[in-house]
């Protein structure tokens, strides 16, 4: 996994690659690693697929939970403290290394959590297997005040670092852009690893194999009684 | 004041645990006759967030705070609504620990609701028979 945050101008945005392993084997090549928290506040997940899915959406239930009963709109303060304590609780066996970026009334936040609960407050962070490709090209290239288009482009350059760099990544790009306003997903930003056509056709004519032997089974045999006791 | 639960230790570990020179092997732990160390943590995990709340109010306000508390939850703890109605637990008590507007796994798997509404019922599950 490679996840990626930057706090630009005036707009956060978060990326992630779209891989997802399992051991050696490519389980899924177009997973979603971006996590709705609210409207406002969005979570990137590398570690333990099932428990970044799980923690996320359970912490985004209390946020609703906790925005209707105070009225106001989520911070994304609360939504860490939520979930560095949920995770400081299991002690590190609830394996999600997060990303949380949001847009609140005190202006753009971006933080890292780690599966044991501490949590960073850094402009720009890479998470995951790919986070050192990733970093990298932060390194170089972060500057503050990035318009929005930049900093896409640079999340974008980031994460294709770790696709290309890291083997625990791979496949597409995923961003989302949280402004003041609204958060904006991009699904597939960019696509690098685009599967190939195939270069002949394997499907064959109807009648290409022999037919040998041709027979029909019957699979439901019905049997008759001679006389049907039904209780009433 | 202790902030995370204490551990509670395996009761009963059995394995190799001899360290020799000559013959270098991990020492090994076979069977441990108790669950994960994680359970206790979090079986034991809100009473003491409660008795760190507690002891800093003592240490503020005085000794009447965490009492009168103390007093409020034993009250509402004494709740006569009947089981079988479903719903929160007791939702007085989820005020007083300020939990109303929280939603975890202690929520889902709640106290066991009785499938007929009998007094037997009731007191078999409040009193755990």
């Amino acid at each position: 996994t490679t996840i990626v945050g930057v706090i630009a101008k005036d707009c956060i945005v978060l990326g992630a690659d779209t891989r997802a392993t399992a051991g050696p084997i490519i389980a899924d090549k177009n997973c979603k690693k971006l996590h709705l928290i609210s409207p406002n506040i969005w979570c990137a997940g590398a570690g333990t697929a099932a428990d970044t899915e799980f923690v996320t959406s359970m912490i985004s239930s209390n946020i609703e939970l906790h925005s209707l009963y105070t009225n106001r709109k989520p911070r994304v303060v609360t939504a860490l403290t939520m979930l560095k304590q949920h995770l400081f609780r299991y002690q590190g066996h609830i394996g999600a290394y997060l990303v949380l970026g949001g847009y609140d009334c005190k202006g753009p936040h971006l933080f890292t959590i780690a599966a044991h609960g501490s949590s960073d407050k850094l402009p720009y962070v890479a998470l995951g297997s790919g986070s050192l490709a990733a970093i990298s090209v932060l390194e170089t290239k972060y500057q503050p005040d990035l318009e929005r288009h930049e900093a896409m482009e640079l999340v974008k350059e980031a994460i294709e670092a770790g696709i290309f760099n890291d083997l625990g990544s791979g496949s597409n790009c995923d961003l989302v852009v949280i402004d003041e306003e609204k958060a904006t997903p991009y699904r597939g930003y960019s696509k690098p690893n685009e599967r190939a056509t195939k270069q002949s056709k394997y499907t064959y004519d109807r009648g290409t194999t022999a037919v040998l032997k041709e027979d029909i089974y019957k699979f439901v045999t019905v049997q008759d009684l001679d006389e049907m006791q039904v209780d009433v | 004041m202790k902030i995370v639960p204490d551990v509670e230790p395996a009761a009963e570990v059995s394995g190799n645990f001899k360290v020799s020179v000559l013959e270098p092997s991990i020492p090994a732990v076979h069977r441990v006759e108790n669950k994960h160390p994680l359970e206790s943590r979090l079986k034991n995990w809100e009473a003491q967030q409660q008795q760190i709340r507690l002891d800093s109010m003592r240490r503020i306000y005085g000794l009447h705070e965490p009492v009168r508390r103390e007093m409020e939850q034993k009250l509402a703890s004494q709740s006569s609504r009947p089981l079988a109605l479903g719903g929160s637990a007791n939702f007085h008590l989820d005020i007083l620990a300020n939990r109303e507007a929280v939603l975890d796994e202690t929520d889902i798997y709640a106290a066991p609701i009785p499938l007929e509404m009998t007094y037997q019922n009731e007191m078999a599950i409040r009193y755990g028979l």
